[in-house]
C-alpha cells in the first residue's frame, strides 16, 4: 500500500516532466481549461441565461456532448475485447490507452454534467445521507452509478497495471481479469442506460424506439476506434512506443463491421433510431403500423441482415447476420 | 506488417527518471506554479460577484421539504420573506397550505368556448410571480395557448406565437396549454433527487430549495409544462402578488425549475385558480373530482371530454371538452 503511494507520488512527479514541445502543449491546454473555468464561473453567478440557450437547445447541447463522450468511454472496450477474451497479445501493448482514454472520457462526462446543473453547489442533494438518491425510480441515477462505477473499474485496472509495470512484476490475475471482465459487460451498460435516459421520457416522442441503445453501442464502437486510430498514429510517431501495425488493422476490421448497423440506412428501410426522413413516427405510439415488439424483431434483423434480400449486397457480415436472425435470414450458419 | 512489439522497460533508478533537483529547477518549477495559480485566481475572479449571502449555509444545509420539521419550515419561510423584501423591496406572506382531506383535483377547459385571448396566460403572470422582461413578457407564463388549424387536433401545426389583432380569427380555434397534474406523471419519476412530487390532492409541486436545475423534468414532460429560471427572475415590486406559498408562487431561486400548481395559494384556501377567475368566455371548469356534485365531475360523465397526448399514458387530471 504503502509502495502504492510511493508509486502514485512518482507518478505525479514525472508527469510534469518533458521536453518543451511538453511544455507548450500542457501550456496550451491549460489556457483552454482557465478560459472554461471563468465562463463557468460566469455562468455560475449570473445563471445558465449566460450562454443565451433556450430551453430546447440548452439541454440539448449538453446531453449530446454528454451522450458522445459517454460512447467514447464505452469503446474502449473494443481495445478489452480482443486482448483478454480473444486473447491477442499484441493489443495488450495498447489496451491501457483504451482504459486511460475511458477514464478521461468519463471525467468529461462528469464535467459536462456539472456544468449543466442549475445548482452545481446543491450536488450533495444526489448523496445519501445528506440527499435523497432517487433510486431505481430515475433512470439518471443509474447513470450517476454505471458512470462513476466504469470510472473506478478503469481507474483500478489501468493503475494496477501501470504499478506493475512500474515494479517490473507480471500482474496477479485476480488482482485484475475478474474486474477487466466486468468493465467489459459495465460498458455496453453505460451506454445503454444513457440511451435510455432518453427512449423513456414520455415527452420525446422522438425517442421512443426500443433499438436506440444498441444504435449508439454500434456508432460508439465505430468512433472509438476511429479515435484510437488517430491517437495511435500520433503515439507511434511523437513517443518511443512500439504499437505496430496490428491493433491498428485490428480497429478497422471492428470498424469495418459495426459501420453497417452504425451508419444511416437510406429512407424506407426502417431506421435503428427511426432518424431517417419520413419514417421516424412509426415510432411513436398512435402512428406506430405494427406492434412495438414485431417492430423490435424486424429491425434487429435490419440491423445484422440489412437489405438482404432486396438488394442482395447483406451478406459483408454474414457471422453476425447469422447470429442475430438464424436460419430465417438465408444466409449459411458458418461461411467458412 | 510487423510482427508484435517488444516494448520491454529495462529497470531505471529514480536518478535516470527525474531530473535532479536543483536551485534552477526550484525557481522554474516555482514560478510556474505561481503563474498557474494566478492564471486560476483570475480565471475564478466572477464568483465575487457573488451576492452576499446568495448561498448561506443554511441554505446548502437545509433538508429536503418533506424532511423539515413545522418549525424549520416557519424558520426558512421568515427568512425567505426577509430575504425578498431585500432583494425585491416587498414583504410577502409566505405561507404552506396543505392538500385538504377528500380533495382531488380536476380541470377541465371548452374547447367549444375559448376564444385564444390569452388572458388566463396573463393572470398567470399576474399571480405567480414568474420572471419577466417586460410586462407583457409571456415567456415564463405557465399558459401557452395554441393557435391550431380547423380540421384536426395536430399540435404539428399549431403556434403559440400568433398575434393577430383580433381573435379568434377564421378557421382556426385555441387550445390553451399548461400542466396536466398527470397522475403517472413522468417529470416527478425522472428526478433525481425527488425535487418535484405529486400530493395527496393531485397537485404536482416543486421543491425549489431542493432543485439542482438538471431539466430532467422538463425534457420528460410531454406538455411543456415546465420552465426554468435561467437568470435571477426579474420582476418588478409593484407587480409581485404577497399572497405566497412555499411550494407555488414564492419568487424563486435561480437556476430551478417552477410549474403550474393549479395555484395551490388560491385553491387549498377555496378559490378558484386566476386563470379560471379572468377567463371572459367561462371556458375553464374546476372543481373536486372526488364531490360527485360538482361541475367537474357533471363534465367529466356528461360531456364530450377529450385528453390531450391521451397515447403517452400520463393520466392527466386536465381535461378539454366540446359543447354541441
Amino acid at each position: 500500500m504503502r509502495d502504492y503511494l510511493t508509486f502514485l507520488w512518482r507518478v505525479w512527479r514525472v508527469s510534469w516532466q518533458g521536453s518543451w514541445k511538453f511544455y507548450a502543449w500542457m501550456i496550451f491546454l491549460s489556457v483552454l481549461v482557465l478560459v472554461g473555468v471563468n465562463a463557468w464561473a460566469r455562468q455560475f453567478v449570473q445563471g445558465l441565461a449566460t450562454t443565451g440557450m433556450t430551453d430546447q437547445v440548452s439541454w440539448g447541447a449538453y446531453i449530446a456532448n454528454f451522450t458522445f463522450l459517454v460512447g467514447v468511454a464505452a469503446a474502449a472496450v473494443m481495445l478489452v475485447i480482443p486482448a483478454y477474451i480473444y486473447k491477442k497479445d499484441y493489443m495488450h501493448e495498447v489496451v491501457l490507452f483504451g482504459e486511460l482514454m475511458a477514464i478521461a472520457a468519463i471525467v468529461m462526462c462528469l464535467l459536462f454534467v456539472t456544468v449543466d446543473l442549475g445548482h452545481p453547489e446543491r450536488f450533495h442533494h444526489m448523496i445519501p445521507p445528506f440527499g435523497i438518491f432517487n433510486f431505481p425510480g430515475s433512470i439518471l441515477s443509474w447513470d450517476v452509478i454505471v458512470l462513476n462505477g466504469y470510472l473506478l473499474l478503469n481507474l483500478h485496472i489501468a493503475g494496477y497495471m501501470l504499478y506493475c509495470r512500474y515494479r517490473g512484476t507480471a500482474p496477479t490475475k485476480k488482482f485484475y481479469i475478474p474486474f477487466v471482465f466486468l468493465s467489459i459487460a459495465w460498458a455496453v451498460s453505460i451506454h445503454t442506460v444513457t440511451a435510455f435516459l432518453y427512449v423513456g421520457l414520455a415527452g420525446r416522442a422522438y425517442w421512443h424506439h426500443p433499438l436506440v441503445p444498441a444504435r449508439f453501442l454500434a456508432s460508439a464502437f465505430v468512433a472509438g476506434p476511429a479515435l484510437m486510430i488517430l491517437a495511435f498514429q500520433i503515439i507511434r510517431r511523437v513517443m518511443r512506443y512500439d504499437i505496430g501495425d496490428k491493433p491498428i488493422f485490428t480497429m478497422r476490421m471492428i470498424m469495418t463491421v459495426l459501420l453497417r448497423p452504425a451508419r444511416p440506412q437510406r429512407p424506407g428501410a426502417v431506421d435503428l433510431d427511426g432518424h431517417c426522413a419520413g419514417c421516424h413516427w412509426a415510432a411513436v405510439p398512435g402512428h406506430a403500423p405494427e406492434p412495438p415488439y414485431r417492430r423490435a424483431e424486424h429491425r434487429l434483423r435490419d440491423l445484422f441482415c440489412g437489405d438482404l434480400d432486396r438488394e442482395g449486397h447483406g451478406a459483408d457480415h454474414p457471422r453476425l447476420c447469422a447470429v442475430a436472425a438464424g436460419p430465417d435470414c438465408g444466409i449459411p450458419a458458418d461461411p467458412e | 506488417m510487423s510482427d508484435a512489439p517488444k516494448n520491454i522497460v529495462s529497470p531505471q533508478t529514480i536518478e535516470q527518471v527525474y531530473k535532479p533537483m536543483n536551485r534552477r529547477t526550484f525557481l522554474k518549477g516555482t514560478a510556474g506554479a505561481m503563474v498557474g495559480m494566478a492564471g486560476l485566481v483570475a480565471a475564478l475572479k466572477p464568483l465575487l460577484a457573488l451576492e452576499k449571502g446568495e448561498i448561506s449555509l443554511d441554505d446548502l444545509l437545509q433538508k429536503h421539504y418533506r424532511q423539515l420539521s413545522p418549525e424549520d419550515l416557519q424558520r426558512i419561510m421568515t427568512m425567505l420573506e426577509k430575504r425578498c423584501e431585500k432583494q425585491y423591496g416587498v414583504r410577502p406572506t409566505i405561507q404552506d397550505l396543505k392538500p385538504m382531506d377528500g380533495v382531488q383535483f380536476g380541470y377541465a377547459l371548452n374547447l367549444t368556448r375559448c376564444v385564444g385571448c390569452r388572458k388566463c396566460a396573463h393572470a398567470c403572470l399576474a399571480e405567480n410571480n414568474q420572471s419577466r422582461d417586460y410586462d407583457d413578457d409571456l415567456s415564463m407564463s405557465y399558459i401557452r395557448v395554441l393557435e391550431m388549424n380547423k380540421g384536426a387536433i395536430n399540435l404539428e401545426t399549431s403556434t403559440a406565437y400568433y398575434d393577430p389583432e383580433l381573435v379568434p380569427q377564421k378557421d382556426k380555434y385555441y387550445m390553451p396549454v399548461q400542466c396536466h397534474q398527470c397522475k403517472d406523471s413522468p417529470c416527478t419519476k425522472v428526478c433525481p433527487v425527488q425535487a418535484t412530487w405529486q400530493e395527496k390532492d393531485g397537485i404536482v409541486v416543486v421543491d425549489y430549495n431542493w432543485c439542482i436545475g438538471c431539466r430532467y423534468c422538463m425534457a420528460a414532460c410531454p406538455y411543456d409544462a415546465r420552465r426554468f429560471n435561467y437568470q435571477k427572475p426579474t420582476i418588478k415590486p409593484e407587480a409581485i402578488n404577497r399572497n405566497q406559498d412555499y411550494l407555488s408562487n414564492r419568487i424563486r431561486p435561480k437556476g430551478v425549475v417552477e410549474k403550474c400548481t393549479f395555484c395551490l395559494q388560491r385553491t387549498r384556501a377555496g378559490k378558484y385558480p386566476a386563470c379560471l377567475e379572468v377567463c371572459p368566455t367561462g371556458a375553464r371548469v374546476f372543481g373536486n373530482v372526488l364531490d360527485p356534485n360538482s361541475e367537474i365531475n357533471y363534465i367529466l360523465n356528461n360531456k364530450r371530454v377529450y385528453i390531450l397526448k391521451e397515447d403517452v399514458g400520463t393520466l392527466p387530471r386536465f381535461y378539454y371538452y366540446f359543447d354541441v
